[in-house]
């Protein structure tokens, strides 16, 4: 009878944590950025679709990731997937900026931050981390208050407009 | 002499100290005009977040020190030889044969990058720490198990 492995698991920082140890090469690295790429403009297509025309959207801003990984395998900048900064804004203001943190999080697949400026004045900061595992087909954003990050809901973008009241 | 301080004190102290440096990150985004302020409140968040890692570890490799050193309950020598063994050695004890083989795999990568975080090496990845705690407590029953097959194996 084979002996039962203890410890096995999907989990996110094993995943992380594993990946991190292991030596990067440019083909990972670059198919990690463009899964990143794809599952941020996604989350920005869903709270755009939600939200509707009573919004404005303004995706000409980028950013391209010069972390620690993409330096290691010297990946050349021309080649490194940008993402877009979305801006939202209502009557000509802004009221909500998302821009995107960074891909490599021990114990996350890549963070947004999300700056809200309400109606109701100031200025609010989430944070939208995503919880799915590295080059796994679909994302599982989660919602964080700064004031709680040990709780991470799941996000749904169809709420995304409550927070801008 | 005080109790030893646990996963869930750790996770009630950074919920504490986490929001605190959030909320002044929030106001300085009210506030800046520049953006000095904003990456020096993420360096704090990020350096805080690095420091309880470390700490969470502390737990998990306390747990494989108790287990290992028990291995050897009677034989002062070998105890004391354990407690000077390199933390590898100590997990090898703590958690033998292959059918703890991935768990240890584990463990051991938790150390290295435990080891890059607390010697102050530059910091090549961010920390959700909320998912490190999570995935902490379940290593931590892994390892209580063990634990308790090697009371029942009269270890």
């Amino acid at each position: 009878m084979a002996t039962e492995q203890v410890g096995i698991s999907d989990n996110i920082v094993s995943a992380t944590i594993a990946e991190s140890r292991d030596k990067p090469n440019k083909k990972h690295v670059l198919a990690r950025l463009r899964d990143w790429q794809a599952r941020v403009h996604a989350l920005y297509d869903a709270v755009q679709k939600t939200l509707g025309s009573d919004y404005a959207y303004d995706r000409s801003g980028n950013q391209e990731s010069a972390e620690d990984m993409v330096q290691r395998v010297r990946l050349d900048p021309a080649k490194v997937p940008k993402l877009d900064i979305l801006r939202i804004e209502q009557d000509g203001k802004a009221v909500a900026t998302f821009v995107p943190r960074g891909l490599w999080i021990i114990g996350a697949n890549g963070r947004v931050d999300v700056i809200i400026t309400p109606r109701s004045g100031g200025r609010r900061l989430f944070m939208l981390i995503d919880h799915s595992l590295p080059l796994s087909s679909e994302s599982d954003w989660r919602i964080v208050r700064p004031s709680d990050q040990l709780h991470q809901p799941p996000f749904l973008p169809e709420r995304f407009g409550e927070l801008l009241e | 002499m005080s109790d030893p301080i646990t996963l869930t004190d750790l996770s009630g102290t950074y919920r504490r100290v986490s929001s605190r440096i959030y909320r002044i990150l929030e106001d300085g985004y009210d506030f800046a005009v520049g953006h000095l302020i904003i990456d020096t409140l993420n360096l704090d968040a990020l350096i805080v977040d690095a420091a309880f890692f470390v700490l969470i570890f502390g737990q998990l490799e306390q747990r494989v020190n108790d287990l290992a050193m028990r291995c050897f309950d009677g034989d002062n020598r070998s105890r004391q030889a354990m407690r000077g063994a390199k933390f590898e050695k100590r997990l090898e004890v703590a958690l033998p044969g292959l059918r703890y083989k991935v768990l240890r795999k584990e463990v051991s990568q938790w150390y290295d990058i435990r080891s890059d975080a607390a010697h102050g090496e530059r910091f090549a990845y961010g920390y959700n720490v909320a998912t490190v705690f999570e995935r902490a407590f379940e290593l931590d029953e892994l390892v209580r198990r063990q634990s308790g097959d090697a009371s029942s194996d009269g270890v």
